[in-house]
């Protein structure tokens, strides 16, 4: 089992950073690949139902915010000598849109924090990478 | 992250067999030292109100062919050259067992199968999978 393509899904938690961290560590040992990916989850949100411009506005904001957050991981990547390519996503779902991601690109490892932006409980797993554990084809690792 | 102590949580199902190769490449990559925890659970017995331990006789029974299986893993992590040891919990829950004798010693990482012996579906995680990754305080790799 080859390791040469990476996932890492990340919203800009804790948790998902020391996630790269660790995909870091192992894409340095096995000069593997790493995909970051961001997924922004559509939602009607605001006066929607007044200006429908409004979710699109909102939409392309978060993706500048979010470019502006992965931005800053391509240093610590390049410093390390490991590849990286910047993924964001319009998607319904983010456990969805990361197991199909990780199948359409042969992904070989998943790493995921164990929680995102919405864990309380800290024994128990966020749903998000409940959902990637389960339902992905590829091993996944989980950060704590 | 370094991972210098590994632990595969095995019963020698083909999925386990998958999690010990790919803490084989994860071993090897970071010169680690691998842990092979198996537990052995108790059968009903008419003693089991009193002990759920089981009779020397049956003990050593057990022991004996549990390190025939280890002496195969050995052999192939020795061609590697990689630190290799077993341990043999005791418990009438699987889950519990490697739960709890993680999170008492010092391991980096736990490498377990998505599935045991009786796993039927291949989309979900098995029962153990599940609550090891949940309940264990270190990072967690599902194998698939």
């Amino acid at each position: 089992m080859a390791i040469t393509k990476i996932l890492v899904p990340i919203d800009g938690s804790k948790h998902s950073l020391k996630a790269f961290r660790a995909a870091l560590d192992i894409a340095k040992n096995n000069n593997a690949k790493i995909n970051v990916l961001t997924c922004l989850e559509k939602e009607d949100v605001g006066a929607w139902y007044i200006d429908k411009r409004t979710n699109k506005r909102i939409m392309s904001d978060a993706k500048e915010f979010a470019k502006e957050f992965l931005s800053k991981l391509e240093k610590p990547a390049t410093d390390a000598n490991v590849p990286i390519s910047l993924n964001i996503l319009e998607t319904k779902s983010a456990s969805n849109q990361i197991i199909t991601f990780s199948n359409s690109n042969k992904i070989d490892l998943i790493v995921i924090g164990s929680h995102g932006r919405g864990g309380f409980n800290k024994f128990l797993l966020g749903s998000v990478s409940n959902k990637v554990s389960q339902m992905a084809k590829c091993p996944v690792m989980i950060i704590k | 992250m370094d991972f210098k102590n590994i632990l595969v949580a095995y019963d020698s199902s083909s999925f386990s067999n998958r999690a010990f190769k790919s803490a084989l490449d994860v071993a090897e990559s970071n010169k680690s030292k691998i842990t092979i925890a198996t537990v052995i659970t108790g059968v009903y017995q008419p003693s089991i109100g009193f002990t759920m331990k089981y009779s020397e006789k049956m003990l050593e029974k057990y022991t004996k062919t549990l390190q025939k299986t280890f002496s195969n893993l050995e052999s192939t992590a020795k061609k590697k050259s990689i630190k290799i040891s077993l341990k043999i919990l005791q418990d009438p829950s699987v889950a519990k067992a490697i739960t709890n004798y993680v999170n008492s010693h010092k391991f980096d990482l736990v490498v377990i199968g998505s599935h045991g012996r009786t796993g039927l579906n291949k989309m979900i995680l098995g029962s153990v999978a599940n609550s090891v990754t949940q309940k264990v305080k270190c990072p967690v790799m599902v194998v698939k």
